[in-house]
C-alpha cells in the first residue's frame, strides 16, 4: 500500500461532461476529492487540470460522465503524482487504464451478394421438337357408298333439261 | 449491420457500381447520435459507361449500427458489385442521453 499525492490530471477527450476523481484518504472509503468540468471539444484534445492539495490516496478511481444530451469520448487520462512514505518517488505521470481507441482503420465488407466473373449456361424454355412422325387425319368429306336415284322429268321434247343433282353428302 | 455494441468511427465508403440511364443515390444510415436509424449522408452516384470503383468520405460518422442503401433512379439501373466501409472502434463512448458513465476500478498508483 503506497500513498500517492496527486497534483494534476490530464485528460484527452472529445465531447462534453465531467470527470470525478475519488481517493480513499482520509478514512478508507472512496470519496470524490475533485470534479472537473470537461467543456465541449469537437476534436480530441488533452486538457490539464490542477487538483486540490489534499488529493492523495492509496487507491484512486476516476469516473467520466457525459453532460445530458451530449456525448463524451475519453481517450486517455493521466495523473501527475508522487509516492509518499517509505518509498518516496519523484513527481511522475501515471496513465490510467482507459480503453484506448484503435488508431488503425479496419475494412468492413458490406454483405452484398457477389457478382461472378464466370458465364453460366442457362437453357431457355423452348418446347422440344420431336424426331418422330405423327399421323394426322385430313378432314375430307366422306364419299357415300350408296347409289341415289335421280328422277327423270317426263315430257321431254328433244331439248336438254337441267336437273338438280343431290349434294352427294351421306344422309 | 451491427458492431456488437461498440461504437465505431467511420472513415469512408468504398463501392463498385455501374449506373446507367440516370444517376442513383446511396444513403448511409446510422443509429448515432440520436439512437434512431437516420440518414447521416446522401451521395449521388453519376451514370457511367462501365463498372467504376469510388470512395466517399464519411467525415467521422459514428455508429453502433450501420445501414447502407443503394437506390437507382426511378428510370435508371444500378448494379452494385461490392461495398466496404473503413472504420475503427472508439475505446469509450458515453452518451448523456442514455445516462452512460465510465468508472475505473480502484487503482494503486504505485511508487514508480
Amino acid at each position: 500500500m503506497i500513498l500517492n499525492l496527486m497534483r494534476y490530471v490530464a485528460v484527452s477527450y472529445s465531447g462534453a461532461g465531467a470527470l470525478a476523481i475519488k481517493d480513499d484518504v482520509p478514512g478508507s472509503t472512496m470519496t470524490t476529492v475533485a470534479t472537473v468540468t470537461l467543456s465541449n471539444q469537437a476534436e480530441r484534445n488533452e486538457v490539464r487540470f490542477q487538483l486540490p492539495m489534499d488529493a492523495r490516496g492509496f487507491n484512486i478511481r476516476v469516473r467520466f460522465t457525459p453532460d445530458g444530451g451530449s456525448t463524451l469520448r475519453p481517450f486517455s487520462c493521466r495523473l501527475f503524482c508522487k509516492a509518499l512514505g517509505g518509498e518516496p518517488s519523484a513527481w511522475r505521470w501515471v496513465s490510467l487504464p482507459i480503453p484506448a481507441p484503435s488508431e488503425d482503420w479496419q475494412e468492413i465488407e458490406l454483405p452484398i451478394p457477389p457478382t461472378t466473373d464466370d458465364w453460366q449456361e442457362i437453357t431457355l424454355p423452348i418446347p422440344p421438337t420431336t424426331d418422330d412422325w405423327q399421323e394426322i387425319t385430313i378432314p375430307l368429306p366422306a364419299t357415300p357408298e350408296d347409289w341415289q336415284e335421280i328422277p327423270i322429268v317426263a315430257g321431254t321434247d328433244g331439248k336438254w333439261q337441267f336437273v338438280d343433282m343431290p349434294s352427294g353428302e351421306a344422309s | 449491420m451491427g458492431f456488437e455494441g461498440r461504437v465505431w468511427e467511420l472513415k469512408d465508403l468504398r463501392y463498385s457500381t455501374w449506373t446507367t440511364v440516370a444517376a442513383g443515390t446511396i444513403l448511409i444510415k446510422t443509429d448515432l447520435p440520436s439512437g434512431g436509424m437516420l440518414t447521416r449522408k446522401t451521395v449521388v452516384v453519376a451514370t457511367s459507361t462501365e463498372r467504376i470503383t469510388d470512395a466517399i468520405p464519411l467525415d467521422g460518422i459514428e455508429a453502433k449500427q450501420l445501414q447502407v442503401k443503394f437506390i437507382p433512379h426511378a428510370t435508371g439501373f444500378m448494379r452494385v458489385y461490392q461495398a466496404k466501409v473503413l472504420a475503427r472502434p472508439i475505446g469509450v463512448f458515453l452518451s448523456g442521453a442514455n445516462s452512460d458513465y465510465y468508472e475505473t476500478q480502484p487503482i494503486s498508483l504505485g511508487a514508480s
